[in-house]
């Protein structure tokens, strides 16, 4: 293999390349050297790589077209990232290039054979093969997935590092930084607001990077004047995918070293959008010849990177880019073998060659050697952004391109090529107009129009005589939309779509104007009345993972979470909490409880200090039982329903002073309470004094149960224990191990005697650790959530959620006693009302135990009667280490709830079991000897 | 029944909800971590600061001695913020009682109380010309000078926690308190100092600081 000839040539005075830091990378293997500040694509054509891929479906060779993001010729594998854009993305050390979609090789690519066949896979190919019959579609998709275009995917658990987001409200953001929209951030941020200059390319200046001394000496000033003003932020190598109501704008941020790809998301008072304009291909048969560019894509390659794109030129114009592209060409060393001025009705017919431009054969049939042609034939407004907020561009034909119409709302604002031409101080100042009422506007002013830009003429040029490829991203030909259109696909969007034309990674920048063109002289109409298909977001990709943006995913611990995981704590996620499962052996947890004592670390029940003096009403109101006469130092259990009667949580309050209380929720149900009772309080009953403030997490609480949970807490409390003077269902305040405002209350959730004690949060470990050193001789040991589900099973006591699900009524989850219907009014008295008139013809939950006292049925097993009437549910399972079986609770129909009534359970596996209802929901100490002693 | 016990124990330490990497010192009672920093942005824990919330009706007189809703101001050296509807913080580093001495909250029409929440609340500080920037990654409010300035106070979501923000330069420069709920605050904790490593952010107090409320003890 020959070695390829270098194209660099000597510096340019706009070069964006640093001779001085050479970068190697690998090209498909092959070591090659670069500078920095070269794309991927720069450096190959320097290296004398010209073809960069292989087509989407007829795999023909490829080459640079546009020299820009948008150019479809360029996508290539960087390391394990497919499908990054060549021509735009910069190179850096060590970067292993590879071309994709080429098998075994970019040389040899044996799916080329699709050329062979071209003429059968024309638009809706696919559609009609492989409709019939629908039973082999499956075996159709395996083999046409092998065929997908593109680079293959990162292997699992690969990604590229951190995706961010970011929120940003300017005044002005301008989309594009070109000479117009440069000087529309100037003039926005000299009236003082804050402005946003969005740029797709790596630096500002747009087409003056690239036009020559006078440009460029333009774009020094205007660069001098954006860094003079500290209310311009710049994001280069940024692009704004999307404009939506009231200006929220989406910005992708490309390549920080922060990430590897940030969405901004800015609330905009005036966007400003001037993208410029994007040069036109031109359809010839040979069009996609390696060799066959765009004329700024010449000056990008001979400027920016002192690449010169070939050596001998002939050069298609019809305007001024394709003329100066002439001029540059020739100062660059490259042969000028033509010129064909399109201005004067001339054209060429095709190009030829194989894998690569060899000649071009003009219209009268001539044929000039070249490896290089150069159109310059018109240009597209990207009006994307303005399509977004509202706009529906207008065709003239005049200047051969579209214009905004009279739609765009007063908060968006349009400069630049877009909205017109000349020179470039006429471009600056436009910009500087529309920056300034940009600036007015975002700030309240009446929209003022701003003097237009002129149009210049210029020919409509689309095609030649010949045909050629009109989208390059998706192999579609000119003559394809002609064949769409005779099967009756004559709009614009019927005709993209059966042709998919303009739905490849140029998304229609490149090509839809052409599309269009074509077709309306396919359809006999003018363009003007066949309009274009209409740009949706995004304008530019976006990877799902800067969509996904940075993961938020708060978690909440206790104080004494850090004490867990040192001793070895099984993690349990509930809901944003993490707590101790267990340290090991739960049922050992468990039967340390029932024999000597345990601690437990309850900080995420939920904890609502209420004060005020209608506290007893609001109490009254949310909870069914009865609140009037709660005494200070007393803790009342109480059930909430909702509207529908349905229970919603559960949990102790506990009266502290005249009026003020101290409220417990389930941990689950926290914050849905603390919402229900500011519900209740600002919208029924504003009129009531209670002040209602979550506590949760202000106290750091712990469960103390078993049989010595007196005596150790004794040995740290100034509070006095006995039971004459603390009893059950009481609340004491007091000092423990030496903090002061710790609330104590004997309630028992696992049937022990206990205390449960809520402690200044900040003082949680220190009142944890101090009650396992001095208890040790008590035989004290932490216990977790699965062994508190053990124990409370045990005693009967029900989890609101667990044992009672979306529709569970009170009377069902048998805490009739605690609903008093005497009540003038309480949270579901209507619904309660009802249920208790059907005198326990609804379900009932039930303690059960299955005949084999081994079997632990699983929760939520069904339980049926004969071979599938459903009759009920396990909703709570577990082996009782105290008695050595099964035990469980059900939610059974009314008439199976009678002690002694036999239930079947279906198990997991099909098979069935057997168990009886027991008496008592508490399977231990049903007295609760052991609960008050 | 006593329940004295000859059994004894170490002197009860308060132990902030943010843990990082440091040196700890007991400071009146509270573990501090004894970090400085005078980088371009700094990141400081302020849990140890008391904390009152207080709760007035609509009519209640102690509203008029207090800031309105989304501002804050100090009186002498206590915070006092406009947190939300009828509810007030207070900052300071007086005992709670100290904390509302000499505000009206007992009589006259309508009712008003406080609650301590010192231990139930995550304080920290985020100072630097670029905390503006920085929290913009995080949460979705304006936080331009006209919009949000100095003396601002607001409730919004941060790192998808619900946050207080209250803005509070020192010495000129920008500057934040930020409090949420205890539980959460090492994890929003970590979340601002990861948004804020682009902007060279480290950990610990600033050195020089005359704000009442400030990150020096």
């Amino acid at each position: 293999m020959s070695k390829p000839v270098s194209s660099r040539i000597n510096s340019q005075s706009g070069e964006v390349i640093d001779r001085t830091k050479p970068i190697n990378f690998t090209w498909n293997g092959q070591p090659l050297t670069a500078y920095e500040g070269d794309t991927i694509v720069s450096a190959l054509m320097a290296s004398g790589v010209q073809v960069i891929s292989r087509s989407f479906k007829y795999h023909r060779p490829r080459g640079v077209l546009s020299a820009s993001y948008v150019d479809p010729n360029c996508s290539v594998t960087v390391s394990d990232e497919p499908n990054v854009r060549g021509a735009h993305r910069r190179l850096r050390e060590g970067d292993d290039v590879r071309a994709q979609n080429a098998w075994p090789s970019l040389k040899l690519d044996v799916r080329a054979v699709n050329q062979l066949v071209g003429r059968f896979l024309g638009p809706g190919f696919y559609y009609k093969t492989f409709i019939k019959p629908q039973f082999l579609w499956p075996s159709y998709q395996k083999v046409l997935s092998r065929f997908a275009p593109g680079g293959s995917p990162p292997a699992p658990g690969g990604g590229h590092g951190n995706f961010d987001k970011r929120y940003t409200h300017p005044d002005v953001l301008v989309a594009g930084a070109g000479p117009a929209g440069i000087a529309a951030a100037i003039e926005a941020a000299r009236a003082g607001v804050k402005v946003m200059l969005v740029e797709e390319e790596y630096e500002i200046g747009g087409h003056l990077r690239y036009g020559g001394p006078e440009a460029l000496a333009a774009l020094a000033a205007l660069r001098a004047e954006v860094n003079s003003y500290h209310n311009i932020e710049v994001l280069t190598d940024s692009v704004v995918t999307g404009r939506y109501d009231d200006n929220w704008v989406a910005v992708v941020q490309r390549s920080g070293v922060w990430s590897h790809e940030r969405l901004i998301k800015a609330r905009v008072g005036t966007l400003v959008v001037a993208p410029g304009l994007i040069e036109r291909p031109y359809v010839f048969a040979g069009n996609d010849l390696p060799g066959v560019m765009l004329s700024t894509a010449a000056m990008r390659l001979l400027e920016l990177h002192a690449v010169r794109p070939g050596t001998r030129a002939v050069i298609l114009t019809a305007n001024t880019s394709g003329d100066e592209a002439v001029e540059r060409l020739r100062s660059a060393g490259v042969e000028i073998a033509l010129v064909i001025d399109a201005r004067t009705g001339v054209t060429l017919r095709r190009a030829i060659g194989r894998g690569r431009l060899k000649a071009v054969e003009c219209a009268d049939g001539t044929k000039i050697p070249a490896d290089l042609l150069i159109t310059a034939t018109g240009w597209t407004a990207p009006t994307s952004l303005l399509n977004m907020a509202g706009d529906r561009p207008i065709w003239d034909p005049v200047a051969a391109r579209f214009f905004p119409s009279e739609l765009i709302p007063p908060s968006v604002m349009a400069t630049g090529g877009i909205v017109g031409d000349g020179t470039i101080d006429q471009l600056i100042k436009h910009g500087r107009a529309v920056g300034a009422e940009a600036a007015a506007r975002a700030t309240g002013a009446t929209p003022t129009p701003v003097p237009p830009l002129t149009r210049e003429a210029h020919p409509a040029l689309f095609h030649g005589p010949t045909t050629g490829f009109l989208d390059f991203s998706e192999d579609v030909k000119s003559k394809d939309i002609m064949a769409a259109v005779k099967e009756g696909y004559d709009s614009a969007e019927l005709a993209k779509r059966f042709t998919t034309s303009g739905m490849g990674t140029s998304q229609g920048k490149l090509e839809n104007v052409n599309a269009m063109a074509i077709l309306a002289e396919a359809t006999g109409r003018d363009l003007e009345s066949t309009g274009t298909t209409i740009w949706r977001p995004p304008y530019a990709p976006i990877s799902l993972g800067a969509l996904a943006g940075r993961a938020f995913d708060p978690v909440r611990i206790s104080p004494m979470q850090p004490w867990h995981v040192e001793h070895g704590a099984v993690p349990l996620i509930a809901g944003q909490w993490i707590r101790p499962e267990h340290y090991g052996d739960p049922s050992a947890e468990a039967q340390n409880v029932r024999t000597h004592v345990g601690i437990i670390d309850v900080t995420p029940l939920g904890k609502i200090d209420l004060q005020g003096p209608d506290v007893v009403k609001l109490l009254n109101l949310v909870y069914t039982n009865n609140w009037d006469n709660l005494q200070i130092g007393s803790v009342r259990y109480g059930v909430m329903c909702a509207e529908d009667g349905v229970v919603m949580d559960d949990g102790v309050t506990a009266r502290l002073g005249t009026n003020h209380y101290l409220m417990t929720t389930t941990s689950s149900g926290a914050a849905t309470v603390w919402e229900t009772l500011e519900m209740w309080l600002q919208t029924s009953h504003p009129d009531w004094s209670v002040n209602v403030t979550p506590v949760t997490t202000a106290m750091a609480s712990i469960n103390i149960a078993g049989p010595n949970s007196r005596e150790l807490l004794g040995r740290l409390t100034d509070i006095d224990l006995s039971p004459e003077a603390f009893g059950y269902m009481k609340v004491r305040t007091g000092s423990i191990a030496g903090v002061p405002d710790c609330v104590v209350w004997r309630i028992g959730f696992t049937g022990e005697l206990s205390y449960e004690i809520h402690v200044p949060a900040s003082f949680g470990l220190h009142v944890w650790e101090t009650l396992l050193s001095v208890g040790a001789d008590l035989g004290v040991s932490p216990f977790g959530v699965e062994a508190q589900r053990i124990l409370r099973l045990e005693k009967g006591h029900l989890i609101v959620g667990q044992d009672t699900d979306g529709l569970t009524k009170a009377y069902e989850a048998g805490l009739g006693p605690l609903v008093k219907l005497g009540k003038d009014d309480f949270s579901g008295l209507p619904e309660l009302r009802w249920q208790e008139s059907l005198a326990g013809a609804h379900s009932q939950l039930v303690a059960i135990e299955t005949t084999d006292p081994q079997l632990v049925p699983p929760e939520a097993s069904q339980l049926v009667v004969g071979m599938a009437e459903i009759v009920g549910r396990i909703t709570s399972s577990r082996m009782s280490p105290t008695l050595k079986r099964s035990i469980a609770l059900a939610r059974v129909s009314g008439e199976l709830s009678v002690p002694g009534s036999r239930l079947t359970i279906v198990l997991p596996n099909g098979s069935r079991a057997e168990a009886v209802v027991r008496e008592n929901l508490s399977f231990i100490d049903p007295e609760g000897v052991r609960l008050h002693g | 029944m006593a329940n004295h016990h000859p059994i004894t124990w170490s002197d009860p330490v308060a132990r902030s909800p943010i843990s990082m990497p440091g040196t700890y010192v007991v400071v009146d009672g509270w573990e501090q971590c004894d970090l400085t920093s005078n980088a371009a942005m700094t990141l400081a824990d302020e849990s140890h600061r008391t904390k009152v919330v207080l709760r007035a009706t609509p009519n209640h007189s102690v509203r008029e001695w207090l800031p309105p809703l989304r501002s804050s101001r100090y009186s002498g050296e206590i915070l006092q913020v406009g947190s939300g509807p009828a509810e007030w913080y207070l900052i300071g580093a007086e005992p709670p009682e100290l904390m509302v001495e000499g505000l009206p909250i007992e009589g006259g029409e309508g009712f008003a109380s406080w609650v301590d929440v010192t231990h139930g609340r995550a304080l920290m500080r985020v100072t630097g010309v670029d905390t503006d920037s920085m929290l913009s990654k995080l949460c979705a409010v304006n936080l331009a000078e006209g919009t949000t300035p100095n003396s601002a106070a607001f409730r919004t979501s941060i790192a998808g926690v619900t946050t207080d923000v209250i803005r509070d330069d020192q010495d000129g420069l920008r500057s934040y308190l930020l409090h949420c709920e205890r539980s959460s605050g090492q994890y929003l904790f970590e979340a601002l100092l990861d948004a804020g490593t682009e902007f060279g952010c480290e950990l610990g107090r600033r050195v020089a600081t005359s704000s009442p409320v400030a990150d020096s003890n």
